[in-house]
């Protein structure tokens, strides 16, 4: 079970969603939901200053309305600058191709298509968690 | 995965005890870090509350589905609203211009009319002035010929009468029956060019008054 995951994404009903599945299928002992891309970018700046209650997996949204920046831009932020083995990756509605590879070369290790069933690949994802996080585990798309 | 947490026996009897009582049971993430031991109580207690936290989580999850669900059909149904406000607002537009244009080209119609209506009283005006011309003309030559005829008649009737007043042949008789004839012829020509010029006149200012009683 993964200790702590952060949530970002603008739509707050997803929160709740998200944070019934995760509980249901076990996938989650902490998760922080936030729905701003630059509250994500503050609270990672002072996660790298004290990375003591620093989420170990982050999921992120691609449009965050509200936001100054997307979601890819979010994850390069976090991997490139504050992030330093997070296992992170997209959780959108979307599933253009252009986009998943852009988020592929920023660094996300996943992308999970967002759709009212969502618990298969989220279970899918949980199984695979381990490798995700000593970074065997190829790029994924839960489609 | 965080290790698991022991709590006192106290503790566990009395949540025990309120589960019983009061139905009342621990929710959310605790329940995942709990170690109930070996106790039967214990392990049936978290069993319990467990299950009633999946339970109702379930419940919420759905009940949470269906309300993203409903809000994705109210977003759809707003934006296919804005998509017909703004089609009807184009064809709005659209009449509004079209019917600019129909004005336009009524007001151009309405001024065509207008010149034609002027183009056919100028015609009017013109062929009423070539009418009164040709009348004119044709006045001003009965009244030249009924001059010359007059001047004609008055000047071989004063010839003649010359002729017979200092002729070589002159007779007293011829002179005074010319003389009454010259006189008589005289003032019938004179009488007769006065008719004729008052005549005319009369036609000018009858014809100038009935023109300007149309023109009104």
């Amino acid at each position: 079970m993964i200790r702590s995951i952060l949530l970002v994404d603008d739509e707050s009903l997803f929160h709740l969603v998200f944070e019934d599945a995760c509980s249901l299928l076990d996938i989650a002992l902490n998760l922080r939901a936030i729905d701003s891309a630059n509250k994500a970018e503050e609270l990672f700046k002072e996660w790298h200053r004290d990375p003591s209650d620093r989420p170990e997996c982050v999921f992120v949204d691609l449009n965050l309305i509200g936001s100054s920046f997307d979601g890819i831009e979010l994850v390069r932020r976090i991997n490139k600058v504050y992030g330093n083995g997070v296992v992170i990756g997209i959780i959108s509605s979307s599933s253009d191709q252009m986009e998943i590879d852009k988020a592929k070369q920023v660094g996300a290790q996943f992308w999970i298509v967002k759709s009212d069933d969502i618990e298969p690949r989220l279970e899918a994802f949980r199984d695979k968690y381990d490798h995700y996080k000593d970074r065997t585990a190829p790029f994924e798309v839960y489609a | 995965m965080s290790s698991k947490i022991t709590l006192p026996d106290e503790a566990w009897k009395t949540l025990v005890l309120t589960a019983e009582r009061d139905g009342v049971y621990l929710e959310g993430g605790i329940l995942k870090i709990l170690d109930p031991g070996e106790s039967e109580s214990n392990i049936t207690y978290l069993t319990s509350a467990t299950s009633a936290d999946k339970e109702r989580r379930a419940n919420r999850l759905q009940v949470t589905k269906q309300v993203q669900k409903q809000n994705r059909e109210l977003e759809q149904s707003k934006a296919e609203i804005e998509q017909q406000n703004a089609e009807l607002l184009q064809a709005k537009n659209e009449i509004e211009k079209k019917s600019g244009q129909l004005q336009e080209a009524l007001e151009a119609a309405e001024k065509a009319r207008e010149s034609a209506e002027g183009a056919r009283r100028d015609a009017e005006n013109d062929l009423d002035y070539m009418q009164k011309r040709t009348q004119f003309e044709l006045m001003g030559r009965i009244v030249r010929v009924s001059l010359f005829v007059v001047v004609g008649v008055g000047t071989i009737t004063t010839g003649m009468y010359a002729m017979a007043l200092f002729g070589p042949e002159t007779n007293a008789a011829d002179t005074t029956l010319l003389a009454n004839t010259w006189s008589n012829m005289f003032g019938i020509l004179l009488t007769n060019s006065f008719s004729i010029i008052g005549t005319i006149m009369g036609v000018k200012y009858a014809t100038e008054g009935r023109s300007g009683g149309n023109q009104q």
